[in-house]
């Protein structure tokens, strides 16, 4: 299980996370990027990980807090 | 890393980039507070000449061993005085009807008048106007926001510098220009066989930052650039036998437009190039160039250096004229950006829009 959180001050709203991690991210109203599910385990831990790895300003951070299972 | 695969199809989004005109215009409003090439140095003879910069017509001309740049434009008729003529080195001289004009820009003799002379309130404004690395540099505004951009290998000895021509204007914006000219991931690409190679059109790691006024890159060393040696672009310099040149690669942009790159090839040639795009208007700019390298021979450099400068921009001109929205879109979200790729674009935009909201009201 892990938290997920955003820096705004460097979020440029690119999308790339909602491509990747699209249970996690999404796009709400005027193309702002919204969390979905702040908090994530199984399957989407994974994808979240790769879209932090993929934010072209890293942006996300994952807090992972317990481990799953 | 290996990615988890795409959710489904809904996620790929077909992109329209939409016209932001406010912030468009604060963009290009916000460049009249910076210096910008409007001529080469050498250029400038015993005559006057013609420029234009934000849409402004500009007389550059030598008065009393003084750079000057003023509106083109003659105090009596409007008409213009880069058509006309200095006498006597000290004073331009109207064509239309004689009247003549100082280097400060006031009218000192109409000939019809001569009675009146330094009776006219009549005068021309006179811009900021600096000559240096080879260029006429000048201001529309009395206190430009940041100073000149320095270009120290302009004075190295070692090195051999030109003008590059031809001068061409393209139908650009100049922010687009300038993120053309410091991407990295198309070199390889547009560029393949002489910037890069097509196979290898991974980017080199590099660190981007801001220090003062500029907006720094240095590449990572341990990655060169590979070109394939069979090139002929790289004319004048002595080629290895092995198949390919390596390179580095580094640059600053002095904000908002001045970029320098620094080229290194892997046996220590040196490669220089001080790059302008100066806005003529809203969506046309001129590709002002000066180019050093120490190698090679000096009396080649114009064919070689200002040639391969050449065919490298006309490559690249069909690309950048063919971009829309012309201006970069203010809001960062409008584009895709790649992590790793497109660090240098991002944080040129960041600080680019911030000077827009600053000076672009």
């Amino acid at each position: 299980m892990a938290d997920v959180t955003i820096d705004w001050d460097r979020c440029i709203h690119s999308g790339m996370c909602t491509t990747i991690a699209g249970n996690v991210f999404g796009m709400g109203p005027g193309a702002r990027l919204v969390v979905l599910h702040p908090t994530v385990t199984g399957a989407d831990l994974d994808s979240v990980h790769d879209a932090a790895a993929c934010c072209p300003v890293d942006a996300i951070a994952v807090d992972v807090v317990a481990a799953d299972g | 890393m290996t990615l988890t695969d795409l959710p489904d199809e809904s996620a790929f989004t077909s992109r329209v980039n939409e016209f932001n005109a406010d912030g468009e215009a604060r963009i290009y409003r916000s460049l009249r507070h910076f210096w910008h090439p409007v001529a080469y140095a050498e250029d400038l003879g015993d005559t006057p000449i013609r420029a234009t910069l934000m849409g402004q017509q500009l007389v550059v001309v030598r008065l009393d061993g003084e750079v000057c740049v003023f509106d083109d434009l003659c105090a009596h008729r409007g008409s213009a005085l880069s058509i006309g003529a200095v006498i006597g080195g000290r004073e331009l001289q109207c064509p239309y009807h004689g009247w003549q004009y100082d280097s400060s820009g006031r009218c000192t003799l109409a000939p019809q008048r001569p009675d009146l002379a330094g009776h006219l309130r009549a005068g021309v404004h006179k811009y900021l106007s600096a000559e240096r690395y080879g260029l006429i540099w000048a201001c529309l505004v009395d206190e430009p926001y940041y100073p000149l951009p320095e270009y120290p290998q302009f004075d190295d000895p070692g090195l051999h510098h030109i003008a590059c021509r031809p001068l061409t204007d393209w139908e650009c914006s100049a922010p687009r220009r300038v993120e053309n000219y410091t991407d990295y991931s198309h070199f390889a690409i547009l560029h393949d066989g002489y910037l890069g190679d097509a196979t290898q059109p991974a980017v080199p790691g590099h660190d981007v930052w801001r220090d003062e006024n500029r907006l720094e890159n240095l590449q990572d060393k341990k990655t060169l650039v590979r070109v394939p040696v069979d090139s002929a672009a790289w004319g004048g310099k002595d080629l290895p036998e092995d198949p390919y040149v390596y390179f580095s690669i580094d640059w600053r942009v002095f904000m908002p437009l001045t970029c320098m790159l620094n080229i290194v090839f892997s046996d220590g040639n040196k490669y220089n190039l001080l790059f302008h795009p100066t806005p003529l208007g809203p969506r046309s700019i001129r590709n002002f160039t000066i180019a050093g390298r120490d190698f090679g021979d000096p009396a080649k450099a114009d064919e070689e250096l200002g040639g391969f400068v050449h065919f490298i921009y006309e490559q690249d001109r069909p690309v950048v004229e063919s971009q829309r929205p012309e201006e970069l879109p203010e809001d960062l979200s409008e584009e895709m950006h790649l992590k790793g790729v497109d660090k240098y674009s991002i944080e040129y935009r960041r600080w680019l829009f911030e000077l827009a909201e600053k000076l672009g009201s």
